[in-house]
């Protein structure tokens, strides 16, 4: 299996934009994405996109206003894993040999899909999404799970949202660039107890793209090429085999598998971008993680660790809670924001001599299993 | 007249000691699941019998929802309550109180209308708790 670098970056801006179609975000991302790993649309050899809702030949609908044509392209889709699920894809085909170079883009248009304005619904399979497990219910369970377990309080989890929002307003592709108090988080509207709306990821439009290459085409465009050490992705675990609603085996395997395979351990991890669609799961993929022994969530929490200047920092991007949570893209936008911490560039919330990244995502719910999908990848400078 | 429907057949029935939930049981592994499946999640067998769970369980943990959504109104609550066989059941908890129930709240199981689809009722199954004032008023 032959390595496989991340030479290139792209992102649209995250925010509400109907005015543009989900195409378009795409090509915004992808264009920059090209460009900033200095090849011509036509090196591109494979494309790989993802998107959740109104999906129909994304990738083609994207590369065809780009000029990429006749190559092979392929549109995934895996929830909120699928643009991770699409980095991954990619990923296997230039390290199989099957191609060289090729482009990973996840996009969504929320503020225009079916589920605009509104909950995710179940499936019609789904007998707990009928009976009333959605998104924030599952989350708040989970919370009020860790309150039991680990002495979390309605302050931790709204630290989580703070500490995102301290980060989100110095990244100028989120769409909230807005500092808040633990107190006006808690003082927001009470969705599900004890998870109130400042601790909810936002609905989002927006773009996210990674150009992939081989060590020898990376080589000869990139002068700070990161690798892909370590590339996962499971389903979830059938929730009987789950003693604990506060971990995500999933997630678990994920990591251990990227962790495995990338030759690392956590404590050698230098920055996290992860799922953070909710800010009491945070604390819950810190164990998922290995960046603490499992219960000691909350203590990493407490002792600042997670934040910028502090051992493990997490979400610098500002996470989804601040950045916003375009599904599909989420999992390209977080592997491009580890990309850009280990390249140097991540400005104002830039890890200092990051090395080693790690990128999370989760994607989905199944009536019956922890979540439908988990990713992990793990990169290094 | 308004008809009734269950939101899916073989969850539960009532039986002269009241109702209870059904969960599938493997003849080969023992494993046991709610919902029944076809074949054992465990070992793949399909000799699945039918296991009666009652109506007796403890709350692991509860929310109050504060916004609805379509089926169910805002100030509901719902919860995963712990059944016999290990099993864990989500379902809607039935109480007044504005603050989630703790955690090891006796719960009873009921059978019960929950929502609408058309002109039909659908049947499905709740948990009501057992030690607190509300319950011991009714």
């Amino acid at each position: 299996m032959r390595e496989v670098f991340v030479i290139g970056t792209g992102q649209s801006d995250f925010g509400k934009t109907p005015e543009r179609s989900a195409a378009q975000l795409g090509r915004e991302a992808a264009l920059e994405a090209i460009e900033d790993a200095g090849i011509r649309p036509a090196d591109l050899q494979g494309v790989f996109s993802s998107r959740v809702f109104d999906a129909m030949v994304t990738s083609q609908s994207i590369m065809k206003d780009i000029g990429v044509a006749r190559i092979e392209m392929v549109n995934v889709e895996n929830a909120c894993s699928g643009g991770a699920t699409a980095v991954r894809s990619l990923y296997k085909d230039v390290a199989a040999g099957f191609i060289d170079i090729g482009i990973a883009i996840g996009v969504e248009s929320m503020t225009t899909s079916p589920v605009a304005g509104k909950l995710i619904p179940p499936d019609k399979d789904d007998l707990d999404g009928q009976m009333g497990l959605t998104m924030p219910v599952l989350f708040a369970l989970q919370a009020r799970r860790l309150m039991e377990t680990h002495g979390a309080t309605p302050e931790d989890f709204a630290q989580v949202s703070v500490k995102a929002h301290d980060f989100g307003a110095l990244n100028p592709r989120a769409q909230y660039r807005k500092r808040f108090t633990v107190e006006e988080v808690l003082g927001s509207r009470m969705i599900a107890d004890p998870i109130t709306l400042l601790q909810c990821c936002p609905n989002t439009d927006g773009a996210a793209a990674v150009v992939l290459a081989s060590a020898e085409v990376a080589q000869r465009y990139s002068d700070l090429p990161i690798r892909i050490a370590g590339s996962a992705l499971v389903s979830g675990e059938q929730d009987f085999r789950r003693p604990d609603v506060t971990s995500m085996p999933a997630g678990q395997r994920a990591a251990q598998l990227a962790y495995e395979q990338a030759g690392v351990s956590p404590s050698d991890v230098d920055v996290v971008e992860l799922h953070d669609a909710f800010a009491s799961e945070e604390i819950v993929h810190y164990e998922d993680l290995g960046l603490c022994e499992r219960g000691e969530g909350v203590d990493l929490l407490r002792s600042g660790a997670t934040s910028l200047g502090g051992r493990i920092p997490v979400n610098p991007s500002g996470g989804l809670l601040s950045l916003g949570h375009p599904l599909a893209a989420s999992g390209v936008r977080t592997i491009a924001d580890i990309t850009n911490q280990l390249r140097g560039r991540a400005g104002d919330v830039q890890v200092p001599d990051a090395r080693v990244g790690l990128a999370q995502m989760l994607g989905g719910v199944v009536n019956g299993m922890d979540v439908a999908a988990a990713s992990v990848h793990v990169l290094t400078r | 007249m308004t008809d009734t429907i269950s939101v899916r057949e073989g969850l539960f029935r009532e039986t002269n000691d009241g109702p209870t939930l059904l969960a599938g049981r493997c003849a080969q592994c023992a494993r046991t699941v709610f919902p029944a499946t076809e074949r054992c999640l465990e070992c793949g067998d399909d000799s699945i019998e039918s296991v009666e769970l009652g109506a007796e369980g403890e709350l692991l943990c509860a929310t109050v929802v504060h916004m609805g959504n379509g089926r169910f109104d805002a100030g509901h609550s719902v919860g995963y309550v712990r059944m016999p066989h290990d099993i864990r059941v989500f379902s809607q908890i039935t109480t007044s109180g504005e603050q989630p129930l703790p955690s090891g709240t006796p719960m009873r199981l009921e059978i019960a209308p929950l929502w609408r689809e058309g002109e039909q009722d659908v049947l499905a199954y709740r948990f009501v708790p057992t030690t607190t004032k509300e319950a011991d008023d009714a």
